[in-house]
């Protein structure tokens, strides 16, 4: 599977400051989300991390950790006109896209209480 | 030419300066966010108000961002066109709720117009952009 953190120009200012073994951690994450809008996976999970005011790997790691087992996903089935759809469970969601090869990735995690 | 140049970098400033104050905003609609998260009930059929307010800010703040860092975005024609669809009141959640409690909720409110702000000073400035540089991705 092609992966686009691969490429990703803001890679090095996304990994400042995490050890090898974090950086490793993170990279696995980011595999998991898309692009969107952003010009690349770093930028996107920067800005979200940045917007939320929580630090970014544990950002990504209840992304990562939000169990889909069990929620609701709207719609039920397929995605909306905009190709998105939500999964849903407690205070918690997570909006995602189809990707290639039958997997969905990652637009937005977010905790409507946050 | 240089005019058009001027006004790009005039309002590539303005995209900045209005992305770090919605980072602001967001952050002070909190308190807002949970009492609307609280109040209304999910339903099954659609996104609730949180999750569209969510994925219109990620898609709005993408392009605003990557006009941050690199004066431009990819597939500018594409984003123009999304850009055009991703108007704030159009999503029928937001527009009731705006509707029926914008008096109750100031700082949603105050978030929802510069958001949508926002993606018209993104879409302006990429037409404007296109514009001097017709070719460009």
């Amino acid at each position: 599977m092609p992966n686009e953190a691969a490429s990703d120009p803001y890679l090095d200012q996304l990994f400042e400051g995490y050890t090898a073994t974090e950086v490793a951690e993170i990279q696995q994450y980011l595999a998991e989300w898309e692009v969107g809008t952003y010009g690349s996976v770093a930028q996107s999970v920067m800005d979200h991390a940045e917007r939320k005011g929580v630090e970014l790997l544990k950002y990504l790691r209840k992304a990562h950790n939000f169990n889909k087992r069990g929620a609701i996903r709207v719609p039920r089935t397929g995605y909306r006109a905009d190709g998105s759809a939500v999964y849903r469970k407690g205070n918690e969601f997570l909006i995602v896209r189809p990707a290639p090869y039958g997997v969905e990735k990652i637009v937005t995690y977010g905790i409507n209480e946050e | 030419m240089v005019q058009v140049q001027d006004k790009l970098a005039v309002q590539r400033e303005y995209i900045v300066q209005l992305l770090g104050q919605l980072t602001v905003d967001y952050q002070n609609t909190k308190a807002e966010r949970r009492d609307i998260a609280e109040c209304y009930p999910n339903s099954e059929e659609e996104f609730t108000f949180s999750e569209e307010l969510e994925l219109l800010t990620v898609s709005i703040r993408g392009y605003a961002s990557q006009v941050r860092e690199t004066e431009t975005v990819k597939n500018c024609e594409l984003a123009i066109a999304h850009l055009q669809q991703l108007r704030v009141l159009d999503r029928p959640v937001i527009a009731q709720f705006y509707e029926e409690e914008r008096s109750r909720y100031p700082q949603i409110q105050s978030y929802l117009w510069r958001l949508d702000y926002l993606r018209l000073l993104v879409l302006e400035y990429l037409q404007m952009q296109q514009s001097v540089q017709p070719l460009s991705a």
